[in-house]
């Protein structure tokens, strides 16, 4: 079992998750509002930007949800990928909210 | 009198083929009609013209293009007039540029999904034919829709492609969903047959797909298509329900590439004359789904 960090819809949680399963599967099964489409790599709706840890990507993916750019940034889609290590993730809508913050902060 | 028909095909991007095409014929239970290129052609048994669904090759999921089926080959001539005054643009595309088929006329659609015309397409026939039929036939396998029955797209100016339909393909508005006042039209629900909906938009990004249905024949239908699912451990969107709006009974779920399919089964006939009905936006959640009451992320969210 590896721990999992969330960070999604401006809340926080942890969670275990088995080493065959997605991230997004033991999200589930908690009761943890992980967001969730198709679960089929093709919606984007489970993107995650990674911050720390060791994963695996399913590589067949719809490139619209989950580009070559963002994957080699450390994107990932939580519905195709599995976990390596402990995990810190932040959902990509998240990290996008956070980076303007700290981009505002910067012009101040 | 011209007329489109019906919705006649729908092309679909697929990650991976070879698991597409397993998905289609052995869970919707569809029929391989032929290869071309990157592309496979599938029919449902009770369809009788060479294909509705074209599978194609790619690295995202979502809609190639819809295209329907005009009654003559001279309305071609005619909707391309009809669409070049409406300010969009049109293009021919030649005979057998994809299997089976005749020349058909190309426009993108106001929501920025390509879209074609066609009246020419190889026949193969119904899989109970014409003479003395049985219902159905044996050895059906998955699903096993009728037909191709609807789609339902995303788009962000749903009056001007509501517009296009009505003004220039001659279809009826059934149903629509209106933010206060009227302001803004969220959804809009269109036909050319006797169905409720032939196809459908809300309010979303542009040229995106929401889902591809099938029709099959009754509740029961959908019910035995959530069982084949889970049987196959399809992911779910949404387990059987009805329809507030079109009344139809219905299930959700996703291809192997993420795009939402349909099995829809009912909902009432609709006329050219009858009266559009008006959902208003703070009802779209009994509109879309009867009982619930209430919209969920995945489906609003979930596109491709
Ligand atoms: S849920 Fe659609 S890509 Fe993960
Ligand atoms: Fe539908």
């Amino acid at each position: 079992m590896y721990k999992v960090t969330l960070k999604v819809r401006n809340q926080q949680f942890e969670y275990n998750c088995a080493p065959d399963q997605t991230p997004l599967r033991a999200a589930r099964n908690e009761f943890i509002p992980f967001p969730t489409g198709c679960q089929r790599g093709g919606c984007g709706m489970c993107k995650m930007k990674v911050l720390e840890g060791e994963y695996k990507q399913e590589l067949e993916r719809s490139h619209e949800a989950l580009s070559d750019e963002e994957l080699a940034n450390g994107f990932a889609l939580a519905c195709c990928m599995t976990v390596k290590s402990n995990l810190d993730i932040i959902s990509a809508a998240d990290y996008e909210d956070q980076l303007k913050k700290a981009n505002l902060e910067e012009a101040k | 009198m011209t007329r489109v028909m019906r919705l006649g095909r729908v092309e679909l991007n697929v990650l991976n083929l070879d698991k597409s095409v397993e998905y289609y014929t052995k869970v919707i239970g569809l029929e391989e009609t032929g290869r071309m290129g990157n592309s496979v052609y599938l029919k449902a048994w009770d369809e009788f013209d060479h294909h509705s669904l074209i599978l194609t090759k790619s690295n995202k999921a979502g809609l190639v293009h819809l295209a329907f089926k005009v009654e003559t080959i001279d309305d071609l001539a005619y909707y391309e007039r009809k669409i070049e005054e409406f300010g969009c643009t049109t293009t021919r595309i030649s005979s057998n540029s994809r299997l089976g088929e005749g020349e058909a006329v190309h426009f993108i659609l106001p929501t920025g999904h390509h879209c074609e015309l066609y009246h020419e397409i190889g026949f193969l026939g119904t899989a109970v034919g014409t003479r003395n039929p049985h219902p159905w036939p044996l050895g059906m396998k998955g699903i096993a829709p009728h037909r191709l029955d609807h789609l339902l797209l995303t788009g962000d100016d749903l009056k001007t492609v509501t517009r296009f339909f009505v003004e220039v393909l001659n279809f009826g508005q059934s149903e629509r969903v209106v933010t206060e006042g009227e302001e803004e039209l969220v959804g809009s629900f269109l036909f050319t047959t006797n169905t409720s909906h032939d196809i459908a938009f809300v309010k979303g990004p542009d040229a995106k797909l929401h889902h591809a249905a099938f029709g099959v024949e009754s509740l029961h239908d959908v019910f035995k298509a959530a069982d084949l699912l889970s049987m196959y451990e399809v992911p779910f969107d949404v387990t059987p329900t009805r329809h507030g709006i079109s009344r139809g009974q219905t299930i959700y779920f996703f291809d192997p590439s993420g795009n939402r399919n349909e099995a829809f089964a009912g909902g009432y006939m609709a006329f050219r004359d009858m009266p559009t009905i008006t959902w208003d936006a703070s009802k779209i959640g009994t509109g879309i789904f009867y009982h619930r009451r209430e919209l969920s992320e995945s489906f609003m969210k979930a596109l491709t």
